[in-house]
């Protein structure tokens, strides 16, 4: 009677112990997944950004005055945008090498003696991404090489 | 004899191989299940970026996953936001958020391209992902504004040469169906070197013919009206590129401004989802939501854009001001305009109007050397 009782117990230590692996891999593997998919969004917005004709002049070059009117919307940008890049991303623009002085952010005041744009960014922890761009100057008729900072919030 | 030990022992059996036989049964029941749906959630993960590749990079894809299971349902839905909804073995899958216009209709093999509409100053991009299909035009009104919306809205259809599947057009005159020479289908090319042709007369009779599965009938006539009894669509002839087209067996009117309208409505065509909506209606919403949306985006920044320039002159072209101010007051209206009802016939009129004017002065603007051709 003893050995069956305890095969049986031993038979459904196993089954659970089973169960209990098979979940806890399936939420390590869901958690791996959420990882990969942040990767492939910032991935994603990276290319929609450099394609897109709303901050583009062409493909990976981008306009300042479409970067300046952007930013001009300040948050409200953000919202107008959702519906085209989604939610809790932002982006920087940092010119490269910029003339002695003209350094700083970019607005209304600052331009065109400036040099870096963002939007929608906040103090949140993030993942992101840089990648090398252009930027036309079109008040100076000029491009720049620049670096694109594109990140999701996590 | 059978003891009251032995009997305690059988029903202890019973008992505990039936619990462990429930257990394992249930789990892999339910292990199987999820399995089964994550699968098709992947195969339409992996289906939209396969989109978003195409979308930006032009390149034309041939996707495949598709014959895993029976996909022919998943369409774009209007909703908040938009998602490709399908509808598999009785159960619903949702796609996530969809950033991109995905114009679809799957099957085992679908063609995934790219198509543009430019109206200069921006341009929407699209995506078309079509399994086989064949477009049988009857078109029945005889101006020549109808013939031109017959080309251009051939033109919002792929060419799929030397690509599978295939989208391929013809005529329908009668009881007679016209699609290929020497047995090759006309595909978008072919066919829109043939409608380039004079129409010289050329009349077409109501179209009897019976139609396969894949083909889609796409009459245009002046007698098109809510709920007609043919197959397919039927488009009113337009007046100053607007007019209404309507889904065979739906009460509704659907206003087209521009090709991809009529595109959309083709490609989702009269089928109906598990709700009784036509997909045809869902396709069109959906188009509009993203389009309006992407016009009215654009129209917004070009007009802070303009701004800028205005008070910032390229150095050389302060000469450009004047354009930009009336191009800014363009962008104000499309703002407006873009918010409206796209059921609302008047004010989609009035935006296309606004639309070709802002195109207008974009190109004075590059004709000044204001802005420059990329």
């Amino acid at each position: 009677m003893m050995e069956y009782l305890l095969m049986s117990l031993f038979i459904l230590i196993v089954i659970i112990a089973l169960i209990f692996f098979l979940t806890w891999w399936q939420s390590s593997q869901l958690g791996m997944e959420q990882q990969n998919q942040r990767n492939e969004r910032v991935n994603a917005l990276m290319t929609m950004f450099i394609n897109s004709p709303l901050l583009v002049r062409e493909n990976s070059v981008f306009d300042d005055s479409k970067l300046m009117a952007a930013q001009s919307l300040r948050q409200e940008a953000c919202t107008d945008l959702e519906p085209l890049f989604g939610s809790d991303w932002f982006i920087e623009v940092e010119i490269l090498n910029p003339r002695p002085g003209c350094a700083g952010p970019c607005d209304a005041s600052s331009y065109p003696c400036c040099g870096s744009w963002n939007l929608c960014s906040q103090d949140l922890r993030n993942v992101s991404m840089v990648l090398p761009v252009n930027v036309y100057r079109k008040y100076e008729d000029r491009t720049d090489l620049a670096l694109l900072k594109v990140g999701v919030y996590s | 004899m059978i003891t009251v030990y032995r009997l305690f022992q059988m029903i202890m059996g019973i008992i505990l191989s039936a619990f462990i036989l429930y257990l394992l049964i249930s789990y892999s029941g339910s292990y199987a299940g999820v399995g089964r749906d994550a699968e098709r959630l992947k195969t339409i993960d992996v289906f939209l970026q396969d989109s978003e590749n195409v979308y930006f990079s032009g390149n034309t894809v041939n996707f495949t996953r598709f014959s895993r299971d029976d996909y022919t349902s998943c369409h774009p839905r209007p909703t908040t936001p938009p998602k490709i909804w399908c509808f598999i073995n009785e159960k619903s899958y949702e796609s996530k958020q969809l950033l991109i216009p995905v114009l679809m209709n799957p099957g085992n093999d679908v063609l995934i391209t790219r198509g543009t509409m430019d109206l200069g100053w921006t341009r929407v991009d699209y995506i078309e992902a079509l399994a086989g299909m064949r477009i049988i035009f009857s078109p029945l009104s005889q101006d020549d504004e109808s013939w031109n919306l017959l080309k251009d809205v051939v033109l919002a259809f792929p060419d799929t040469g030397g690509h599978y599947p295939k989208v391929t057009l013809g005529f329908c005159n009668g009881g007679e169906i016209i699609e290929d020479t020497n047995d090759e289908r006309w595909e978008r090319d072919y066919f829109s070197r043939i409608l380039a042709q004079p129409r010289g007369g050329m009349e077409f009779s109501p179209c009897e013919a019976t139609l396969s599965y894949d083909q889609v009938l796409v009459t245009l006539s002046d007698t098109c009206s809510p709920g007609f009894s043919g197959p397919g669509i039927c488009i009113s002839p337009p007046q100053n590129g607007v007019g209404y087209a309507y889904i065979s067996g739906s009460p509704e009117a659907y206003v087209y401004k521009d090709p991809v309208d009529l595109a959309a409505l083709i490609i989702g065509g009269e089928e109906r989802t598990v709700f009784g909506d036509f997909v045809g209606e869902d396709t069109w919403r959906f188009k509009n939501t993203l389009f309006l949306e992407s016009i009215y985006l654009a129209a917004k920044l070009m007009d802070r854009r303009c701004s800028f320039i205005i008070q910032h002159p390229t150095h050389g072209h302060e000469d450009c001001s004047a354009t930009y101010l009336e191009l800014q007051s363009s962008m104000s209206a499309i703002e407006g305009l873009a918010r409206e009802d796209p059921s609302d016939i008047g004010a989609m009129s009035s935006l296309k109007g606004e639309l070709a004017h802002a195109e207008g002065l974009w190109t004075e603007l590059l004709n000044k050397g204001c802005e420059s051709r990329v």
